[in-house]
């Protein structure tokens, strides 16, 4: 009954004030803007606007940060589909069938997957959000270091089945992202590791240069190395953002609600965020699917799952900041400063105190992922149109803007040494059939991962049966194990099959 | 036979390179406080995983050599050379030393005469393009991503030092 209140009294606040939604359609084709130029991110989307927030009052702020954030987490796949470079840290994942499904000619349709995974998964977390606010962060608190440490696992080992014939090239390349994210100093002693003398190591590898690195600037090392006939090819395509068909939609709803149900998930856990979120939903689609060979070739499924994942981890992770006023992800973190500046304090008593403001924000979520279906579209066909130049002026161009956003993000020149050594890399990677997923899989949840193995290993005195027989984490690893052995069993199947064609002479 | 010789020396690179890895670990610096999950405690494990998949890893490639022997019983032929054909690889490698060279121009001249020095390379490199596309293309890129990265997003770029800082600042 309070719930249906509070929605009536929000809902007549919204329609009494029309700067609401202006502000509402504003955030979010800024936030698609923002999120489809490499580099550029929703964090940073939100963080220019904090200022001007400062002139509205709290509600009309939150609503339109809400709104940037929706439409930068959908907005980063229009770049990752159209060129292989991720505009956005969570559409890294789109990359893997997003751009093969591009380079068939199928550049609109995979928008279209993109677009309607992200409304569909962005309605889910914010659904969830407004009925299970309150019992979610109560589950997420019993989230512990092993638990946290199993979930990194389980996203790790899925990438024995990505995309290779090789399981044991698919591991090295996941193996080389976890030993890359020990660079800098340790989260825990704060020791220098791997720097080897340079100071401007010690932040780290940072994850945005390395993935525009491995993505955008080896797919551009890659093209140029092409005939020229091969690029004039491309040159000619078109791209109609066309929306699946409701059959299709009906063929995907499996993937759907799994990886919604996963973004929503991992979107509560605070400091996760919507990355995760689409490496894992991705993950688990290719561990339950029944042909995983077939993901990196551009499969709907490949875009649905990191997409539908990400944009419910945008609603899964206001949960821990409107409740607990823990911030669920980087991008909320940044918000929390949107809400300091009116001297509101998210926590237990904002949704007791400022009800209008909780209740007008669930709203405004659920429309911005409705105007992020009509303005997605647009600014897709528009960026589409890119396309028809000449990609002998299009490859420079992507390396300059890539240059440019990695510099923007901190100034920092070494995040451009990053994006160079790591392009190179990821180009003699490919060459030599490693896939460059689980490299990114790793980067992202090895800190992840060690962190909370060594904390865990700490609260339960070094005693590594107790940390992997907690119940939760326990049957997360029990999963992560089978489909590893899984994997290596299918590959030695294949190459029994293959012996058998040919026998020795 | 190039790419299976690659892949083998890449091979090998890891292996050798957990291995030294390793031994920087063991050189990290010890608390007592964290005594078994010190510093060194999981790049450990991420190199010995590492070096145990490289030397499975080698021997796949072995394997798949005699594999492909026995099926063709011709002369092993090292690598598949289909990938490697068809690739224009000065191109390539051109390619990547102009990116490096952007690099240093950005420190050195500052974003807008790096990028349309860059672009202008870069386009003959690949080429394929019109003599009016070439030349003008790149000129109307820097400076529209210039205004919105400086003017609309007041987000710096590089300026470079000495005289071309100098000619930076007198744009932003």
């Amino acid at each position: 009954m309070e719930l249906i209140q509070g929605f009536i009294s929000a809902f007549q606040y919204l329609f009494n004030h029309p700067l609401n939604w202006l502000l509402l359609l504003f955030g979010t084709i800024w936030g698609i803007l923002f999120g489809c130029v490499p580099g550029l991110t929703g964090i940073v989307g939100v963080a220019l606007l904090i200022p001007f927030t400062f002139t509205l009052n709290p509600i009309e702020g939150l609503l339109m940060l809400g709104a940037v954030y929706v439409g930068s987490t959908f907005g980063g796949s229009i770049s990752a589909i159209l060129f292989n470079t991720p505009g956005a840290p969570e559409a890294a994942c789109t990359t893997l069938d997003g751009y093969p499904m591009a380079k068939k000619g199928q550049a609109g349709k995979a928008i279209g997957y993109a677009l309607s995974a992200s409304a569909i998964g962005g309605l889910f977390g914010t659904i969830v959000l407004i009925l299970l606010a309150p019992p979610l962060s109560e589950m997420a608190l019993a989230f512990g270091p092993p638990e946290y440490f199993a979930l990194a696992i389980l996203g790790i080992t899925a990438i024995a089945s990505i995309g290779t014939k090789s399981v044991f090239k698919s591991l090295l390349s996941g193996m080389i992202g976890l030993g890359l994210a020990t660079v800098g100093m340790d989260p825990l002693t704060s020791n220098a590791r791997f720097n080897f003398g340079s100071k401007l190591l010690l932040t780290g590898i940072s994850f945005i240069p390395a993935i525009i690195g491995l993505f955008a600037l080896s797919e551009v090392l890659k093209r140029s190395g092409e005939s020229l006939r091969a690029m004039a090819v491309d040159a000619g395509s078109k791209v109609l953002t066309k929306l699946p068909s409701l059959r299709e939609i009906w063929d995907l709803k499996i993937t759907l609600l799994r990886s919604s149900i996963i973004g929503t998930f991992i979107g509560v856990l605070p400091g996760v965020g919507a990355t995760t979120a689409a490496f894992i939903g991705y993950s688990e689609a290719v561990r339950w699917s029944k042909h995983p060979e077939k993901f990196g070739t551009g499969v709907p499924e490949g875009i649905v799952a990191p997409e539908s994942a990400n944009n419910s981890a945008v609603g899964g992770s206001m949960v821990p900041l409107l409740s607990m006023g823990i911030p669920g992800s980087a991008t909320t973190a940044v918000m929390i400063g949107g809400l300091t500046i009116h001297g509101i304090i998210p926590g237990p008593m904002l949704m007791v105190q400022n009800q209008d403001l909780v209740y007008s924000v669930f709203i405004g979520m659920l429309i911005a992922n409705v105007l992020m279906i009509f303005f997605g579209i647009k600014i897709a066909s528009q960026f589409g149109k890119i396309l028809k130049i000449p990609y002998v002026l299009v490859g420079p161009s992507i390396i300059v803007l890539c240059m440019t956003g990695v510099f923007a993000l901190r100034n920092n020149m070494m995040d451009l040494v990053v994006m160079l050594a790591l392009g190179g890399f990821g180009y003699l990677l490919q060459e030599l059939d490693y896939p460059i997923a689980p490299l990114i899989i790793g980067l992202v949840l090895g800190p992840i991962a060690e962190v909370s193995l060594r904390r865990a290993m700490i609260l339960n005195n070094f005693d590594i049966i107790a940390v992997v027989t907690h119940p939760i984490a326990g049957v997360m690893l029990l999963i992560s194990a089978l489909s590893l052995i899984y994997g290596l069993y299918g590959q030695y199947r294949r190459q029994r099959e293959r012996k058998k064609i040919s026998p020795a002479p | 036979m190039v790419k299976r010789i690659v892949d083998l020396v890449f091979t090998v690179a890891v292996f050798v390179g957990s291995v030294y890895l390793w031994f920087v670990a063991d050189r990290f610096p010890e608390f007592l406080k964290y005594k078994n999950v010190d510093s060194d405690f999981w790049p450990k494990i991420i190199l010995a995983t590492m070096a145990i998949l490289s030397l499975c890893i080698l021997y796949e490639n072995i394997a798949a050599v005699r594999l492909q022997r026995r099926e063709t019983k011709a002369p092993v032929s090292l690598g598949d050379d289909r990938s490697v054909s068809g690739v224009r690889w000065k191109t390539v490698i051109a390619m990547g030393v102009l990116c490096i060279a952007y690099y240093w121009g950005l420190n050195l001249f500052g974003f807008i005469i790096a990028t349309i020095v860059f672009m202008w390379l870069a386009i003959v490199v690949i080429g394929g393009a019109g003599k009016w596309a070439a030349v003008v293309f790149p000129l109307i890129f820097t400076v529209g991503l210039a205004l919105i990265f400086v003017k609309g997003l007041e987000l710096s770029l590089p300026r470079g030092v000495w005289l071309f800082r100098d000619l930076s600042l007198l744009f932003y």
